[in-house]
């Protein structure tokens, strides 16, 4: 009876493998997605949502999309490493599911990559930055910056506004971890001295103490590598404590969130490193005129690059229709050399598995951040 | 000579600790009268400061009129913890099924399920979101004096703890309902003879200590400016060690254990790493457990 029930279960499995995954009456095509949908991370997990339903709209109705119907399937992993790898398994036994799009946290990419590289189904990140993303395994991928790129620019860039003893202050889960230590080596390459250096708890609301114990040292300038509610207490902090030296903060606090967080007197000539930007390119500059026409708000990093990501992998699938499986996306993606999105011509190196990005200098002016070079 | 550096970081620690104080204090109203914890006093904390929220984005109200929306809302999910949580096990009204364990456990799980509700429906409301009071709301002007910066909204949060617990003593004994309270807390089966109702007493402090502990919310809010539906977590289980370093009962007791926790976090801060200082407290309530389990305040037994 249990042999019974067995085989026929795996004759289902065998049958369903040698199917394609695109349903091809319907001409439907699904990609599962996970993200932090509540919890601390949802305002991210949001933004990344906003840019998959509008990447979705804006592919359906160009020509390109072959009447293709897709959909991305966000399920919440709310920034934990044990629900991301739940969910990973779910999408792995789920044939509908052509490939796999998140998460947003390092952390949780980290925690479930293994099993989509096992389970041979794509996982493309557009937003975890951790440099051991894409040494996972073939299968994982990402489209966004990597630790590696943006620490190398932050150190050069703090050199560069003249700073040479800094305190540095992160956040300690993957993220934090790899942006304080490949900022801090890139600095001291250039020869400035870190003479503070704290990790502070996400889950707190006083910085005040290790803000003090930072300005103890003297720095002559602060770096601040943590998510946008965190960064956006001590900015503010810091001036409820009346200390004006100048405060550098990273890639990741470039989002409307912080001005909403913090209000924009408190971040008011706070520098950041800028990934997204109207000045970078009519593509962009035209992205975030729809976006804030269609939200009413303005597109952080992370709705730009789910979005570039989404129409690449939509505009792969229409291209490689009606032979579509999971193995055929994989290849598309190891093949893929420039993707033409709202970036302009993204370049892919087949050697490091990365892309790309280009990164600017900005400062905070009126809430928002004006590149400067 | 202790420098501005000590002398300031000392100064975040009671401003720090006086937030567990005003807290702790509705938590151990509550306590001393049923001898049991309402773990979704955390969640009264959170509704408070949401209310403040909704009363400054959504209806747009002036300060003044917030303070007696969140009165009203904190006072209103009393009743309903009580309600839910606590009144469906009380089904005996002798002393010994009051305060007995089986009772205390349960309300214990019961209350602390409730606060779980509460909390997952404002997490799936509000997305978990960390969501900002208006910049116009905040107490946050810097106020300085030799050399140390807080902030205005601190010394709201110590003046409001200091009346909050005027106001309370003075109701416990000069006031019908204060005297009643005590009677019921000290002997119950003597209050019951002569003629209190119990279950209106029962209601009437969770009422007032829930009205405490969302005005704690309120006062936090405004002070830090953040509001987020799991904000009550960690701050009821800091008001919770302070209750039992300050002796489970005593009201004067529970704020200065509140304080001395906000100093010894400080201080460990000082020569540890800041996210190591979380251990701190916790450490206190297991030095007092094994050495002074009657913690540091405690009543004799009347």
């Amino acid at each position: 009876m249990k042999h019974a029930f067995l085989s026929s279960v795996l004759a289902a499995a065998a049958l369903s493998l040698g199917s394609s995954v695109v349903h091809a009456q319907a001409k439907e095509v699904k990609f599962g997605c996970y993200a932090p949908m509540t919890g601390q991370l949802a305002i991210f997990g949001k933004s990344m949502q906003s840019g998959f339903d509008m990447a979705i709209d804006d592919f359906q109705k160009s020509p390109q999309s072959k009447g293709l119907k897709f959909s991305i399937q966000c399920e919440d992993d709310q920034g934990r490493a044990d629900d991301g790898i739940n969910l990973a398994r779910k999408f792995v036994e789920d044939n509908s599911v052509l490939a796999v799009l998140g998460s947003w946290s390092s952390t949780v990419t980290l925690a479930a990559a293994p099993v989509y590289n096992e389970g041979k189904l794509v996982n493309i990140t557009p937003i975890s930055s951790h440099p051991d993303v894409t040494k996972v395994g073939p299968y994982v991928f990402r489209q966004s910056l990597v630790q590696s790129q943006e620490g190398a620019f932050n150190g050069a860039s703090l050199w560069k506004l003249g700073a040479r003893n800094i305190a540095m202050l992160g956040i300690p889960n993957d993220y934090g971890k790899a942006n304080m230590a490949l900022t801090k080596r890139s600095f001291e390459a250039q020869g400035g001295k870190v003479v503070f250096e704290e990790f502070v708890r996400t889950d707190a609301q006083d910085f005040r103490q290790t803000l003090q114990k930072a300005a103890r040292e003297n720095p002559d300038w602060i770096y601040i590598g943590a998510f946008a509610p965190q960064t956006a207490l001590m900015l503010k902090q810091l001036r409820q404590m009346g200390m004006k030296t100048p405060v550098y903060v990273c890639a990741a606090d470039d989002t409307p969130d912080l001005a909403r967080l913090a209000g924009s007197d408190a971040i008011e000539g706070t520098h950041v490193t800028v990934q997204t930007n109207p000045v970078l390119g009519p593509e962009l500059a035209d992205f975030y005129k729809r976006y804030e026409a269609r939200y009413n708000r303005l597109p952080d990093p992370f709705a730009a690059n789910s979005y570039n990501t989404a129409m690449m992998m939509m505009t792969m699938v229409a291209q490689q229709y009606p032979n579509v499986t999971r193995e055929s996306i994989r290849k598309g993606l190891d093949d893929i050399r420039v993707f033409d999105g709202i970036f302009g011509k993204l370049k892919y190196d087949p050697a490091s598995r990365e892309w790309e990005f280009k990164l600017l200098h900005g400062v905070i002016e009126n809430g928002t951040a004006k590149v400067t070079n | 000579m202790i420098d501005t550096f000590v002398l300031s970081q000392l100064a975040i620690g009671v401003s720090v600790g006086m937030t567990y104080s005003i807290v702790a204090i509705g938590l151990t109203l509550i306590y001393r009268v049923l001898s049991a914890v309402n773990f979704a006093h955390g969640e009264v904390y959170t509704i408070g400061a949401f209310t403040t929220l909704i009363g400054a984005t959504a209806l747009k109200l002036p300060l003044w009129a917030i303070v007696p929306l969140v009165l009203l809302v904190g006072a209103a999910f009393g009743w309903g913890i009580e309600r839910a949580a606590f009144r469906p096990f009380r089904k005996f009204t002798d002393e010994a099924s009051l305060k007995s364990r089986a009772v205390r456990e349960a309300t214990l799980l019961s209350s602390f399920a409730l606060g779980l509700v509460v909390r997952e429906i404002l997490d799936q409301v509000y997305h978990g979101e960390w969501l900002a009071i208006p910049q116009e709301y905040l107490l946050s002007n810097p106020v300085s004096f030799g050399g140390i910066h807080l902030s205005a909204g601190e010394l709201a949060i110590g003046v409001v703890s200091v009346v909050m617990l005027a106001c309370l003593q003075f109701m416990l004994h000069r006031t019908r309902i204060g005297i009643a309270i005590r009677a019921v807390s000290s002997n119950l089966i003597g209050a019951q003879f002569s003629g209190i109702d119990i279950n209106r007493v029962v209601v009437a402090v969770f009422i007032v200590g829930s009205l405490l502990g969302a005005v704690a919310g309120m006062v936090v809010s405004l002070a830090y400016g953040n509001v987020q539906s799991f904000m009550g977590l960690t701050v009821v289980i800091k008001a919770f060690v302070a209750m039992v370093i300050g002796g489970l009962t005593s009201l004067p007791g529970a704020v200065i254990a509140g304080i001395l926790i906000g100093v010894a976090e400080a201080t460990a801060g000082i020569f540890l790493p800041s996210a190591w200082t979380e251990m701190v407290a916790y450490a206190m309530l297991l030095l007092t457990l094994l050495f002074l389990p009657q913690g540091l305040f405690a009543r004799r037994r009347a």
